[in-house]
């Protein structure tokens, strides 16, 4: 089968072994694995960075080809650029550093020849440096210029309403939107394939490829169910273009049966749409910590080294917030939910639901939370109005390894989302290193769980006090909920990433048969 | 399965010879409304018996269907037989009915649609009409809502949720050419409807005479009121129709929408009648760009109708010969495809089971309330239980309050809880018109925003209420000041408008939030026959809108303890003052009228008490209390300079419950001068414990008087001597008053447990339950 990937993430986009840049790498390693052709379209930009990643995944470059835009628009290299000075930090334009390492140089230098020379080497570097630094400001300064005037012609085209940010946010969007025709220009001019995989729904362009079959993934439309609280977050740009890849294309891939069923079918069924579900793969932890058993029994020790290892690891994490103590988290118990803080998380109830269940439920486990605090006021409102700062413990940015620590050493995961686009990756994160979970009773679970006679281990997500009781009975009978999620988890955990991959070739045959 | 039944709901003439035939003779069921208002269906409607035999129903549905006017609200029992009877309902935007549909029909809703005036859309219509709620309705019956387009550009304009939906079912006119034209009268022919009652159409004939006028000519289509012109023709018989048609020189076009045709031009084009358009509107569109009777400009078309007036026969026959074209995309051959194709996608809809859910209804206390409307929210939740059980129904109730303190304690909420009542806190943030364009356009309704001005979200952290099937807002006030944000259905509840008998009681943007939030409100309780009419009259609501709901009113009897109810045997000295510190309780004339009462022997004394009242004491900091500081001053200083008032005026400030009735019971009366509320409750509560009622005289004191079935003793508010007269009654025989409510009164019949059923049934009519 020769598969074509459609790809047009924007510069930013990080694709790395984690999130997206694993759905991706995993997917095409199954696809070639399974002999199949592939072909992934994208813009120059993220050509190089696929490649890395593919790479990283092991992946025969050789199985693999492009079709790649002609080249990167010059605004884009200049925020390249910057982004490139955002990610290094302290980069080559780090005064303070050139000059440490200027210095070092010179104390060196021993003859009085070698120091002139030097001086005069560093003279020349230096207005070097100067003549980019100068270069860079002129730059910022014509960037400045070109902002204004983008936003005097957005006023006259009526979308004076946006912020800075947001125009921003058009602008680049607008590139992108470009460079997505032209892929599906290439696309259209180019060798046919048997399909086309289109990872998200921000390309509505896709649905202008001719002649070829187009399966596009559906995660959800998140950002239509809770309005008015994206609409303070993000432009509508995004959301509307997502309709249209929906209006426009005809063959879909969910992640869960209730978003092709809620979304596909009730908002835009009975004209010509097929879906069909293909579920998560397993997302195990354990390969981050893990420390062979033998190696305890070697060092004649009579503990889980995994754990130690976990414990350890959790207790170097670097507290990100103002609130609660990392140091004391190793040696108490505490509940952990992994999520960004976006409006349908449901952080706020969540919160509520552990305060009654440590103040009035006289229990002793803190909350552990990955979100940024500040992308959502009214929570660090209520945390110190209810003054539950030293409870709640936040520490966002880990890395997969703090990660799996962080779910390694909790004594429940808890997930009290309101929406999600397939079952989420939290139950089986938390199993994989022997957490159990409690989660939403929302369809997207519910699709799961209740097959697996797990309806016990849900809450209703909306009614705090029902959370609550919920943690309080799962914290009250871990070894219970462990041993009742453990054949699901089992069943889930044969999912691996090649598994997934077979299954979309199966499902691409289905659904474009 | 045979096919399905269709609820056609139009009485244009034209319209109903081509479309109903046609899905007859698909296989379908058509049933045709035969009551039509006249606002609705202009001249060109009628009513049509003709089909009524395709159908299968009996006989007594189809006379109960007949007797429908189908133009207005549907009622519950309506809906019912509709959705009993039907599979697929296609309407017009005619907003009551479409309410009634979107909210209350299970199976495929066609909103037929045939374009509208350039510059508006249906999304604009539509949104401002039903409001946000109304359009997340029809989102969320999804694909069983079609967008029906006559003509495949309309959606083109449209928000992208009817984007999603549109469908395309041509306008049919069976477009065969019936070549019956043969000219002869050198008058041209231009159609004209209601030009003296309708705007647009008085501006288009005004045009037509300034540009026209001196050419031969005569103006057809109906007319409600005669119009002063001799060539305006009124409506003509059909065979008069038909011979202006075959007979008049040409026919004259004006319309330059894009978006919307009549179907005059389209007719004479049927009778072979040479037509003169002007550029730009739909005939373009339908293959008219290069046709002889095109014109760009008024003085090309004064050219080819002064041409054709004088009989010019070569340029009559060169546009005759071509303008077929024109009704091609008109024809059965063009337009059967798309409808069959269009109907087995909506009867795929009809198909679409859906699971039938509890209603999940959100009480929502709006403002920081504890007392009456406080009592009201929890007596409104108890009753939706007390209804709901009683009719075997299934609903959630929630109960939403500000995140304050003030709740947590609270007795009432955690009885609500124990009897599986959830609730919610929430915040409330104020936001700009932007972001309302911005969450208008990221749901998918456009970028139009349908209401000016800020509003108040209120924030629970979940969605924002998002997740409820519809809300009953428990008073019409805002948290902030502007109106509440709701994306779901709603119902607002009007206690009063004293703001229309005070004045100055309240600032005047207080005034537009509270009206704007029953504006745009789904429907209005009112618990008072006298505030309903206030609902008309000064908030200007729509009278379908307003619901006569029964006073939540709860008996101290079943509150208290036997043995804590007062006899009547031992009463002291004194009678109650039932107040608060607004002006609309009238303070100074009744101070005025004790003054005079104590001057003339009066010798019981005064106990003020409620909310607020603590003020009139003057020993509290007036800066930042909650009331009006002039008008407090103001009675502060009457009741200084009156030497009876300050030894026989007590003021009690607002009292615990326990406290309030002690005194309440231990007092021969109760006093009510206040006026231009709702009524005052607390007659009720002295009435269950058998203390007589001095009230004011108004409506709305009346109606509860006679609610409550209690003997008030009534009193003019506004003469001072009047009020001073009626203490000296009260004190001499509230005895017998008092013998009076134990011998004719039964109270229990007002408790709000006994009219639940009452309150229970609007409930479920306006929530669909």
């Amino acid at each position: 089968m020769k598969i074509g990937i459609f790809t047009n993430y924007g510069p930013k986009a990080t694709l790395n072994s984690e999130g997206l840049g694993r759905y991706l790498g995993s997917l095409v390693r199954g696809f070639v694995e399974n002999g199949e052709e592939v072909t992934i379209a994208c813009p120059k930009w993220s050509e190089s960075n696929l490649k890395k990643l593919l790479k990283e995944f092991t992946v025969d470059s050789s199985k693999v080809s492009f079709m790649v835009t002609a080249k990167i628009p010059p605004i884009i290299r200049i925020q390249q650029l910057f982004l490139r000075k955002k990610k290094t930090k302290k980069g080559f334009l780090n005064i303070e550093a050139i000059e440490h390492a200027i210095m070092d140089y010179l104390s060196g230098r021993d003859s009085l020849i070698s120091f002139l020379f030097s001086v005069a080497i560093m003279g020349f570097l230096g207005g070097v440096v100067s003549i980019v630094v100068i270069g860079k400001k002129l730059i910022k300064k014509l960037l400045r210029f070109l902002k204004k005037l983008v936003k005097k012609c957005l006023i006259k085209g009526g979308i004076s309403r946006y912020n800075n940010k947001a125009i921003r946010e058009l602008f680049f969007e607008k590139i992108v939107s470009h460079t997505a025709d032209e892929i599906v220009k290439i696309i259209n001019d180019g060798e046919k394939k048997d399909v086309w995989y289109v990872p998200a729904l921000f390309w509505p362009q896709v649905n202008d490829i001719i002649d070829q079959k187009v399966v596009i993934c559906v995660p959800d439309l998140v950002t239509e169910e809770y309005a008015t609280s994206f609409s303070e977050l993000s432009t509508p740009s995004q959301t509307k273009a997502c309709r249209s890849t929906i209006q426009g294309g005809k063959l879909f891939i969910t992640y869960c049966d209730y978003i092709g069923r809620s979304l596909i079918d009730r908002k835009y069924g009975c004209i010509d749409k097929k879906w069909l579900t293909v579920r998560h793969s397993n997302h195990d932890m354990m390969e981050y910590i893990s420390i062979p058993k033998n190696i305890a029994s070697r060092l004649n020790v009579d503990k889980d080294l995994t754990v130690e290892f976990a414990k350890g690891l959790v207790s170097h994490i670097p507290n990100r917030s103002k609130f609660g103590n990392m140091d004391q988290l190793v040696n108490g118990h505490y509940i952990f939910y992994a999520s960004q803080f976006r409006p349908h998380k449901n952080i706020l109830n969540f919160i509520k639901a552990y305060e009654h269940l440590i103040r009035n439920r006289f229990r002793h486990e803190r909350l552990v939370l990955t979100g940024i605090l500040k992308t959502l006021p009214d929570i660090e409102r209520y945390i110190y109005e209810h003054d539950l700062q030293n409870e709640i413990v936040f520490c966002n940015g880990v890395s997969a390894q703090e990660l799996a620590a962080l779910y390694c050493c909790a004594d429940l995961v808890v997930n009290p989302t309101l929406y999600e686009g397939g079952f989420p990756f939290t139950f089986g994160e938390g199993m994989s290193v022997g957490t159990p979970s409690i989660m939403s009773d929302i369809p997207q679970v519910r699709e799961v769980f209740e097959p697996a006679g797990l309806e016990e281990a849900m809450f209703n997500p909306r009614d705090y006090l029902d959370i609550s009781e919920k943690m309080y009975w799962a914290l009250e009978n871990l070894d219970y909920l462990k041993q009742m999620e453990q054949p699901l988890y089992d069943k889930m955990a044969k999912r691996t990433d090649s598994v997934v991959a077979k299954e979309y070739i199966e499902v691409f045959k289905k659904l474009i048969s | 399965m045979g096919k399905k039944r269709i609820l056609w709901l139009f009485n244009h003439t034209s319209l109903r010879e081509y479309e109903v035939p046609l899905m007859i003779n698909m296989g379908y069921e058509v049933y045709c409304p035969k009551i039509f208002d006249v606002e609705f269906g202009d001249m060109s409607a009628s009513i049509s018996y003709s089909f009524d035999n395709s159908l299968t129903l009996s006989d007594e549905i189809i006379e109960k269907l007949n007797c429908t006017n189908f133009y207005r609200r549907l009622s519950a029992e309506t809906l019912e037989m509709i959705n009993e009877a039907f599979d697929i309902v296609f309407c017009m935007v005619s907003v009551e009915p479409l309410k009634s549909l979107i909210y209350g029909f299970k199976g495929a809703v066609v909103l037929h649609v045939f374009g509208v005036a350039d510059g508006i859309s249906y999304t604009d219509i539509l949104g401002s009409r039903i409001g946000i709620q109304g359009l997340k309705q029809i989102d969320k019956i999804g694909n069983r809502f079609w967008f029906s387009q006559t003509y495949d550009n309309l959606a083109d304009i449209e928000c992208d949720m009817f984007k999603r939906r549109a469908i395309y079912m041509p306008l049919g006119i069976g477009g065969k050419l019936r070549e019956k034209w043969c000219g002869g009268d050198d008058r041209i022919l231009f159609i004209g409807p209601k030009i003296k009652t309708n705007s647009f159409y008085r501006k288009v004939y005004e045009d037509f005479k300034k540009q026209f006028g001196d050419i031969p000519h005569a103006i057809g289509g109906g007319q409600l009121t005669p119009v002063d012109d001799e060539s305006v023709m009124g409506f003509l018989p059909k065979e008069q129709y038909v011979w202006n048609m075959t007979h008049l020189a040409a026919m004259y076009y004006h319309s330059k929408n894009p978006r919307h045709l009549h179907y005059h031009p389209l007719e004479a084009i049927e009778y072979g009648m040479p037509l003169i358009f002007m550029a730009g509107g739909m005939l373009d569109h339908f293959g008219g760009k290069d046709l002889p009777g095109r014109c760009k400009t008024v003085s090309e078309a004064r050219r080819k109708l002064k041409r054709l007036s004088k009989g010019d026969r070569r340029l009559a026959k060169k546009i005759i010969q071509s303008q077929g074209i024109l009704l091609q995309q008109f024809s059965d051959e063009y337009c059967r495809p798309f409808w069959e194709k269009a109907l087995q996608n909506i009867e795929k809809s009809c198909d679409t089971i859906e699971k039938e859910e509890r209603k999940k209804l959100l009480i929502v206390i709006p403002a920081k309330y504890t007392g009456g409307v406080f009592d009201y929210a929890v007596r409104f939740c108890k009753c939706i239980l007390i209804g709901a059980e009683q009719l075997g129904d299934k609903c959630d109730v929630t109960i939403a309050y500000p995140d304050d303190p003030i709740y947590e304690t609270s007795n009432e909420i955690y009885e609500l809880r124990s009897m599986g009542i959830k609730v919610r806190t929430y915040t409330c943030v104020v936001r700009d018109e932007n972001w309302q364009a911005n969450c208008l356009e990221i749901k998918g309704f456009g970028e139009t925003i349908f209401y000016a001005g800020e509003v108040c979200v209120l924030k629970d952290g979940m969605g924002d209420f998002n997740d409820f099937d519809y809300a009953f807002v428990m008073s019409d006030a805002s948290p902030e000041n502007a109106p509440i944000y709701w994306e779901i259905p709603h119902t607002v509840v009007a206690h009063d408008y004293i703001q229309h008998y005070i004045p100055d009681i309240m600032s005047d943007e207080a005034i537009h939030v509270k009206i704007e939030n029953q504006r745009r409100a789904d429907s209005i309780f009112v618990t008072s026959d006298p505030t309903r009419l206030d609902a008309y009259t000064y908030a200007g609501i729509e009278e379908d809108k307003v619901r006569l709901t029964p006073y939540m009113l709860e008996s101290i009897s079943t509150m208290r303890k036997v043995e804590d109810i007062n006899t009547g045997e031992e009463k002291n000295e004194y009678f109650l003052w039932s107040s608060n510190a607004a002006k609309h309780k009238n303070h100074i004339r009744a101070l005025k009228a004790l003054v005079r009462y104590y001057e003339n022997g009066g010798e019981l004394d005064c106990y003020m008490t409620g909310v607020n009242t603590e003020y009139f004491t003057g020993k509290f900091n007036l800066n930042d209390a909650p009331v009006v500081k002039e008008y407090v001053k103001e009675v502060i200083d009457y009741i200084k300079s009156q030497e009876c008032l300050n030894s026989k005026l007590h003021i009690m400030g607002n009292m615990s419950k326990d406290a309030y009735y002690k005194l309440l019971r231990g007092a021969k009366f109760i006093i009510h001068p206040g006026f231009g509320d709702n009524g005052n409750g607390s007659v009720y509560d002295a009435a269950s414990v058998n203390v007589p009622s001095l009230v004011s005289d108004y409506p709305a004191m009346r109606y509860m008087g006679e609610f409550m079935g209690v003997p008030l003793k009534y009193m003019n508010p506004y003469d001072v001597v009047s009020i001073t007269n009626a203490l000296f009654d009260m004190e001499a025989n509230c005895s017998d008053y008092s013998q009076q409510i134990r011998t004719e009164c039964d109270l229990d019949k007002a408790d709000y447990r006994n009219v639940a059923h009452e309150l229970y049934k609007v409930i479920k009519e306006v929530a669909n339950i």
